[in-house]
Formats: structure tokens, C-alpha cells, sequence
């Protein structure tokens, strides 16, 4: 009885063994293709913030130049003790700008300055209280700072239902980059003829890292 | 005959099993600068290695990171038997701040010019931060042969994320079964990703 209880349970593994091999390279090439696009954007990003030394030697500045866009009136006035964020945020709702935003100056009766973010050009807008005027600038489109903004950005910091959709698939690739990892080991490890070269380049890489992480 | 099928999946393989350990750092580290708040608990004091009287005569004229304020560092650190990564910046005009870094700890060396004193503190291992730190260096500014080995490895995984896109579309594109559900994969992530970085 045991016997048979046994070859049984070894026939059902044999035979289910091509199934889920073939499910995990299903699902480990559906979501690398899938994430093609964020891993490029990380890997080009990765290389031109290591080598932006490099990078801006190609254009006549370090920051991307601002070009004003357009100058408004603007004659809502703020009481003493509102914050800087509250009157940004009501800048931006009354110029049809909403969305996530970083906030400078305005102490002192300085002028306050919203950077309103954006993966692709950003905008300035510099609120002077005093002339009751906005200056709105678009920043110059540079393809590096476009790629290490999208690197930088976390998501989930700001309210607002787009950030949290970034935050949620950056938290998809890193998820996934794990199990490409882990199903990777798997799907090697099937390979009879290439178990040998892939085990030593797997040995390889670990043991690099693994020195790397204890001396520097 | 090797094909280039053969050679592209080779590469696809050998590439992915040599560069997973720093795959699966970029992804655990991302996941923690992701969710700092989750990983903030473990933090130890800071301990005081040394405070003493000290005088050397430093150029605090550059920038943070400069040059000129760098070389100002490395010649405390090497007197202080210190070497590897450091940054140096000025928290105060009289001031000299040098945080000298491993993937482990790091250690705070505070110069004041005014009151010819230096104080080292050092920031004790924590879990959380090691994956962080091997996640945010890159490049080859700091000084050493193994800084800079790193800096290698860090441009050679870059590079092999890209060979791997680039391969994976190649062995997708080959199976003609897969074709259609592939295309919607591609598509799809393309689609999706143009759409939120264009709205974001």
C-alpha cells in the first residue's frame, strides 16, 4: 500500500513538474516583458547619475536652462498665518495646476517659489505677493534629467491618486525583480547542459558580492 | 555551429546568474528607500570613538564635495588611519564634516577650526541600511581600487539589465506561438509606462 501510495505521489510529481517549470517561464517572460520599460528607464538612469560628470559635458549647463513661459496677475491675498504648502496648493488649484509640488521662499515677504513637479519638464512658479503677479517657467527638456527624476521618484509621498499608481508599479518591478531572480536559479537549474558554466557564473557573481559587501 | 539564438540565450542566462546578487539588492533596497517609514525603528546611538585636541591647517574655501574640501578630508582620514569612501561638507563656515562610509557603518569626523578639536562618532551596522548603501553608490569619485571595482560592477549591471530586455524581446520574438500574448505583454508595459511617465 505504501509502495504504491509512493510511486503514485512520484508519478504526480514527474508529471507535474513541466507545468509549473512552463508556468514560471511563462510568468517570468510575460512580466519581463511587461516591465521592459522600467527596467531600461532604471538601467539608463542608474548609468547617467553615475556618469554625470560625463553627461553634462555634453550640454552648455549643469541644470536645465528656464524658459518663461508667461507672466499673470494674481491678486488673492493670504492671511499672515497660513502655511506655505496651503498657499501653493491653492496657486496651483486656481491656475488648473494641481498635482505634486516641492515649495521654497515666501519668508520674510520673498517671493515663493512651487516647483511643480513633473517626469517630463518641470515648471516654476515664483508667486512675488507685494506686485500680486506669478511668473510661470517651463524648464528645458533634457533627456537625463528626465530619466534620473523617474528614478527618484518614490511615489506614495504626495495625495494624489497618480503618485500612488507610480509608487504601486515601481513596488510591482521590485517585487518582480526578486522573483526573476529567484525563478531564474529555478529555470537554470533545469538546464542540464548548462548547469555546470551556469553554476559557476552564479558562484562567480556571489562570491564578488559577497566580497565587495565585507570590504568596502 | 553556434547560433546567435544559442548565444542570445546563453547570454540571457549566464548574465542573469552572474549579475542576480545585485538584481535582488536594487530590488530589496528600492522596496526599503520605498517604504522608509516601515524600516526606521531599527536605529542604534551613535558611539563616540574619540574627541581631541587637534590642529591642522585645512582650506575650507570649496564647496561641499569639492575638490579643494575633499583633499582637506583625506589628509585628516589618512592621520586618522581612516581610508576608503568619504563625503565632506561644511555645516558651519569653521567647521569640517567628513562621513566616512562602508557598506556596513559609517564614521562622523567633526573638525572645528575654532576650537582646534576633532570628534569621531561612529554610526553602528544596521540591516536595513546595508542594501541602501550599496544601492546609492555607483560611480567613480571615491578613492581605491575596490571603490572603483565597484563602480565597475554597478556600470556592468546597468549594462547587462539592458542586454537582458534586449535578449528576453529576441527568445520572445522566436516563439511564434507566443507571439500574440507577448505583443499585448510589450505593448502593455510600453502603453502604461509612456502613459504615466507623459501624466505624472
Amino acid at each position: 500500500m505504501n509502495a504504491t501510495v509512493t510511486n503514485e505521489a512520484i508519478a504526480t510529481t514527474t508529471a507535474q513538474t513541466p507545468g509549473i517549470s512552463r508556468l514560471v517561464r511563462r510568468i517570468h517572460m510575460f512580466t519581463g516583458l511587461f516591465l521592459a520599460p522600467w527596467m531600461v528607464m532604471y538601467a539608463l538612469s542608474t548609468l547617467v547619475m553615475t556618469h554625470h560628470e560625463s553627461v553634462n559635458s555634453f550640454y552648455g549647463s549643469k541644470s536645465p536652462l528656464l524658459v518663461k513661459e508667461r507672466e499673470l496677475d494674481y491678486s488673492r491675498s493670504f492671511p499672515t498665518n497660513v502655511t506655505r504648502d496651503a498657499i501653493a496648493q491653492q496657486i496651483l488649484n486656481d491656475l488648473g495646476m494641481d498635482g505634486a509640488y516641492s515649495v521654497s521662499g515666501g519668508r520674510n515677504g520673498g517671493p515663493l517659489v512651487i516647483q511643480r513637479q513633473h517626469a517630463m519638464p518641470q515648471r516654476r512658479l515664483t508667486f512675488d505677493a507685494s506686485m500680486s503677479k506669478i511668473t510661470i517657467e517651463r524648464e528645458e527638456l533634457r533627456t537625463p534629467t528626465v530619466l534620473e527624476r523617474l528614478h527618484r521618484r518614490r511615489g506614495y509621498k504626495q495625495p494624489y491618486a497618480l503618485e500612488d499608481t507610480w509608487g504601486f508599479t515601481v513596488d510591482v518591478a521590485v517585487v518582480t525583480m526578486v522573483f526573476w531572480s529567484l525563478s531564474g536559479i529555478w529555470l537554470a537549474w533545469e538546464l542540464k547542459t548548462t548547469r555546470l558554466w551556469g553554476a559557476l557564473s552564479f558562484v562567480v557573481g556571489l562570491g564578488l558580492f559577497v566580497v565587495f559587501a565585507a570590504l568596502i | 555551429m553556434i547560433t546567435f539564438d544559442k548565444i542570445n540565450r546563453r547570454a540571457h542566462l549566464y548574465l542573469g546568474l552572474f549579475l542576480m546578487p545585485w538584481l535582488l539588492m536594487y530590488g530589496v533596497s528600492s522596496f526599503i528607500v520605498i517604504h522608509q517609514a516601515w524600516f526606521l525603528s531599527d536605529r542604534p546611538a551613535r558611539e563616540v570613538l574619540f574627541e581631541k585636541a587637534y590642529s591642522h591647517p585645512v582650506n575650507l574655501q570649496g564647496a561641499n564635495n569639492s575638490p579643494e574640501l575633499r583633499a582637506a578630508a583625506l589628509e585628516i582620514l589618512k592621520e586618522c588611519d581612516l581610508g576608503g569612501a568619504f563625503w565632506a561638507d561644511k555645516p558651519k563656515p569653521d567647521t569640517l564634516h567628513i562621513d566616512r562610509f562602508s557598506f556596513r557603518d559609517s564614521i562622523s569626523l567633526t573638525y572645528s577650526l575654532k576650537d582646534q578639536k576633532l570628534k569621531a562618532e561612529r554610526q553602528p551596522m544596521r540591516w536595513s541600511q546595508v542594501p541602501q548603501r550599496m544601492h546609492f553608490r555607483g560611480g567613480y569619485g571615491q578613492p581605491g581600487f575596490g571603490n572603483k571595482f565597484w563602480g565597475l560592477l554597478v556600470d556592468v549591471a546597468c549594462v547587462g539589465i539592458i542586454i537582458w530586455v534586449a535578449s528576453g524581446l529576441i527568445m520572445w520574438w522566436r516563439l511564434p506561438r507566443l507571439r500574440t500574448w507577448g505583443a499585448i505583454a510589450v505593448g502593455g508595459g510600453i502603453l502604461s509606462f509612456a502613459l504615466l511617465v507623459w501624466t505624472l
